[in-house]
């Protein structure tokens, strides 16, 4: 009666570690509304909007997400600060926010010292790889310094595209079914060598 | 029989489950790529393969009471 006993301990802690983890993961995770959004998260009194064409504007003073974008496209930007004055010094950058602080992913960043403008519009295009599944939701960090004014928002989006249907989707399934498998199988003792 | 299963394997098949297991989830949409769970889960899956290769539970249901 050794062996089943040496089992409980096992089984106790897969639980008390599963219970941890996904308490840590819903603690983690940014409360949406009834309705699936995200609530605006926009500081510092300045204006930042991006019309992407054919899936409509983002504004993350009015909501914070969750935002479609397409794969390729392009985006007609506009942004101003509430800071006026000739040869300001300015920065910028705008991430995709990674897990536990590590440093994010910068999709663009700025800085210069001699600005006199109090805002800017332009236009973005981009062309992301087909093999880069979609579905996936990221949240996307921005901030813009100028002077004595710091603005700051993010928003929550979302790559168009199919997910676990996409070929790295199922080839994920696949790896999940076959390392489970593997755990399995190591998890049957070891016959002993004559 | 030994009382041992295979650490190392079911180490790297642990890790492997975590990881593919996360991006599963991303993939589902049913957390975000900032959620703490994207790194924790390979390193829980990575403890647990450990754990399950080392004390090797499965024979164990199988054969009951046995010795």
């Amino acid at each position: 009666m050794t062996k089943p006993v040496r089992l409980l301990p096992v089984l106790a802690g897969a639980l008390a570690l599963a219970v941890t983890v996904f308490s840590v993961a819903l603690a983690q995770e940014k409360p949406s509304n009834s309705d699936g959004s995200v609530s605006p998260e926009f500081t510092g009194g300045c204006t930042a909007e991006g019309t992407i064409t054919g899936y409509g504007t983002i504004d993350p003073a009015v909501s914070g997400g969750v935002y479609t974008v397409p794969k390729s496209g392009s985006a007609a930007y506009t942004g101003s600060v509430p800071v006026e004055g000739e040869d300001r010094s300015t920065n910028g950058r705008v991430e995709i926010a990674l897990p536990l602080g590590l440093p994010g992913i910068t999709l663009r960043s700025w800085e210069t010292d001699d600005t006199d403008a109090s805002s800017h519009s332009g236009t973005v295009t981009w062309d992301i790889p087909d093999i880069v599944p979609g579905n996936i939701q990221m949240k996307v960090d921005g901030f813009h310094q100028d002077e004595g004014v710091r603005c700051e928002g993010r928003v929550v989006v979302e790559l168009d595209g199919n997910g676990l249907l996409s070929t790295v989707g199922i080839l994920s399934l696949l790896g999940t079914v076959a390392a489970l498998g593997g755990l399995i199988w190591a998890s049957i003792p070891k016959r002993e060598v004559p | 029989m030994s009382n041992h299963g295979h650490p190392a394997i079911a180490a790297l098949c642990g890790l492997m489950f975590g990881v593919f297991l996360a991006v599963d989830l991303l993939l589902l949409g049913t957390m975000r790529l900032d959620n703490a769970l994207v790194v924790i889960m390979p390193l829980i899956s990575l403890i647990v393969g450990v754990s399950l290769g080392w004390l090797a539970p499965l024979k164990m249901l199988r054969r009951g009471n046995g010795s």
